[in-house]
């Protein structure tokens, strides 16, 4: 295992609403390698956009942490100043949103809004660029993302772009400010599948190009399968299996693992796919012990009593459920 | 690049004058602008613009030679109305440009801030000012302090910045919560990036609309001011203060009164149409 870069401890987050708190992320725990690239999956809702904003100190003015700590380059991110966390975003984590489409502004052209980014990262680097050293630097972050002419593309409105053209803008734009971390939150969700694909594997050129990590949540199961080293899978705001990728999909342990990759569709046909009975719990009032007790089929008494530790099953690969034991 | 600016500005210049009353207000204001400045030259009877007697002259009805008439002291009327849109342009301009700026940052910052003791705090001042009836808050104002121009400005001035705080509150706290301004917090900008260089330049042209067509409400309760004898006092040619000191002739002189009268509601109407085209344009051009 390479040297530690970020690293959750038994993280717990609440949203405050009318007189009580939704629960979501509840006692999670997450490890990136320096130049790991990690994939997080589950179900939407379960907790994964939270934990990633955690990690930017970006939650939503209702959301708290009540316990746990995010430790970043081994500082913790949650009790950083303000001053430390700006500095953090300008150089060392960048995220890539969900609907990147909206995160330019529209009234600036492409090439404003790069070379400001450009400067700011630059400056928290302590480097002074010139105007042609930022509009270089501009034009090659978007060759990058495999943009035609981006000469052009740098005197463009937003408006003037299509969806995937600007989300395109907006990983280039998430790649000139990643030092040491990118989160990547479901960045292929408006790309057609020939332009998702060419992003992926433009991500992970790029990050091991640059040995930067790579946090990537996708509910393209083949895509996190083909691209990353160890798989995180969330359900309802807790860690239920971490695994390298191989042995995760070729051997998933948790039934929430299990369910979850018979509900794919395969190419080759072959039925309709299995959904999963049930629904995420209900975060107000969330099952006392196991949060997938009451949708799983091995469900036994002591899931609805006890919360299930991680326990090691093989090499890296650890499971929250009282199925297994622990082997080491 | 100056090509496709060239083009822009072709096409909105094409779109502005497919209104005709648009450009009948861009005209009528011009026109005032161009009194306003070059009134010494343009006035047929410069010397008529402050202390002036020729009561050989006085109270004569409109004629070729005085196409206003002239006032008690035998002052051409209509030189002293080309005198008068220098004093209610320079009133005018002197309150935006002050008021616009204070109300539109202290906007933007509450509007930032949406939700904390600072929102709270400014908001609520602001709506203070916006519970009192303008023009009521402006007579007490004036009357409290000296009545001379420069007060009746400084007055109108505290009365009208919590217009553009609460139209700038109205838009950055909507856009707040926009993913450009939350990506660029994400990247790390800093406060005053975010508040003017995302979103202020969003703002801009309803603020600038806003602006156009607040010259004529200014102009109107400056006049009004005037009027009461709370502005501009005589000599100084105010078209409110014309139309004051008019009225105690009236009906016999009508033309004291009714001409300064006129220009005025000619320069409120001019700029409330070219508001109107430039919000109609702006408005276009946003999507």
């Amino acid at each position: 295992m390479s040297e530690e870069l970020l690293k959750i401890e038994g993280l717990s987050i609440n949203y405050k609403v009318y007189e009580d708190f939704f629960k979501v992320v509840h006692n999670a725990s997450f490890r990136v390698g320096q130049g790991e690239k990690i994939g997080l999956i589950g179900e939407s809702g379960c907790g994964k956009t939270t934990t990633m904003r955690a990690i930017m100190r970006a939650l939503a003015d209702n959301a708290l942490i009540t316990q746990g700590q995010i430790l970043f380059q081994g500082k913790d991110i949650i009790k950083m100043s303000p001053d430390e966390i700006q500095k953090i975003r300008r150089k060392s984590i960048s995220m890539i949103f969900q609907d990147p489409t909206a995160a330019l502004n529209p009234v600036f052209k492409i090439g404003e809004q790069l070379t400001d980014i450009i400067r700011y990262s630059s400056q928290a680097a302590g480097k002074h660029l010139t105007k042609e050293e930022m509009k270089e630097q501009a034009v090659e972050a978007l060759k990058n993302v495999a943009l035609p002419d981006p000469e052009r593309i740098l005197q463009n409105y937003p408006i003037q772009l299509s969806g995937g053209m600007r989300q395109r803008v907006c990983i280039a734009a998430a790649l000139i400010s990643s030092g040491d971390l990118l989160i990547a939150d479901e960045p292929g969700t408006s790309l057609d599948v020939t332009i998702e694909d060419q992003i992926l594997r433009l991500l992970a050129g790029l990050v091991e190009k640059r040995r930067t990590s790579i946090i990537l949540i996708s509910h393209a199961l083949g895509a996190v399968k083909g691209m990353v080293d160890r798989v995180y899978v969330m359900y309802a705001g807790s860690m239920v299996e971490v695994a390298k990728t191989d042995d995760l999909f070729s051997e998933p342990l948790h039934p929430y693992t299990v369910d979850l990759f018979k509900t794919v569709p395969k190419i080759t046909g072959g039925g309709v796919p299995e959904p999963i009975p049930g629904h995420i719990p209900d975060y107000l009032n969330p099952p006392m012990g196991c949060r997938y007790y009451p949708r799983c089929k091995h469900a036994m008494p002591i899931c609805d009593k006890e919360v299930p530790t991680f326990r090691h099953q093989g090499k890296d690969h650890e499971v929250a459920c009282f199925l297994f034991e622990d082997v080491n | 690049m100056t090509e496709e600016r060239k083009r822009n500005l072709k096409r909105s210049w094409l779109k502005f004058g497919s209104n005709p009353l648009s450009v009948l207000g861009l005209v009528s204001v011009l026109l005032v602008v161009f009194l306003a400045v070059f009134s010494p030259w343009v006035a047929p009877h410069p010397e008529s613009w402050a202390k002036w007697v020729d009561f050989k002259n006085a109270l004569l009805a409109p004629s070729w030679d005085h196409p206003f008439g002239t006032d008690v002291f035998g002052r051409d009327i209509l030189s002293r109305v080309f005198f008068g849109f220098r004093y209610d342009l320079l009133m005018a301009v002197s309150i935006l440009v002050l008021v616009v700026p204070l109300g539109t940052v202290i906007g933007l910052i509450a509007g930032y801030y949406r939700g904390s003791l600072l929102d709270t705090v400014i908001m609520r001042i602001t709506d203070i000012f916006l519970a009192i009836p303008s023009i009521v808050l402006a007579l007490a104002i004036c009357a409290m302090l000296e009545p001379t121009l420069f007060n009746s400005m400084m007055a109108v001035s505290v009365l009208w910045w919590p217009w553009y705080t609460r139209l700038a509150y109205g838009i950055a706290s909507s856009l707040k919560n926009e993913y450009f301004v939350q990506a660029a917090e994400l990247t790390g900008a800093s406060t005053p990036h975010i508040l003017f260089r995302e979103i202020l330049p969003n703002c801009i042209s309803p603020i600038f609309t806003k602006m156009t067509l607040d010259v004529g409400w200014v102009i109107l309760i400056g006049s009004t001011l005037s009027f009461v004898g709370l502005g501009a006092q005589e000599p100084i040619p105010a078209l409110g203060t014309m139309v004051a000191a008019g009225t105690k002739y009236m009906p016999d002189y009508w033309w004291m009164t009714i001409f300064p009268a006129i220009a005025i509601a000619f320069t409120i109407l001019g700029f409330n149409l070219l508001g109107d085209g430039l919000r109609d344009l702006l408005a276009v051009e946003e999507i």
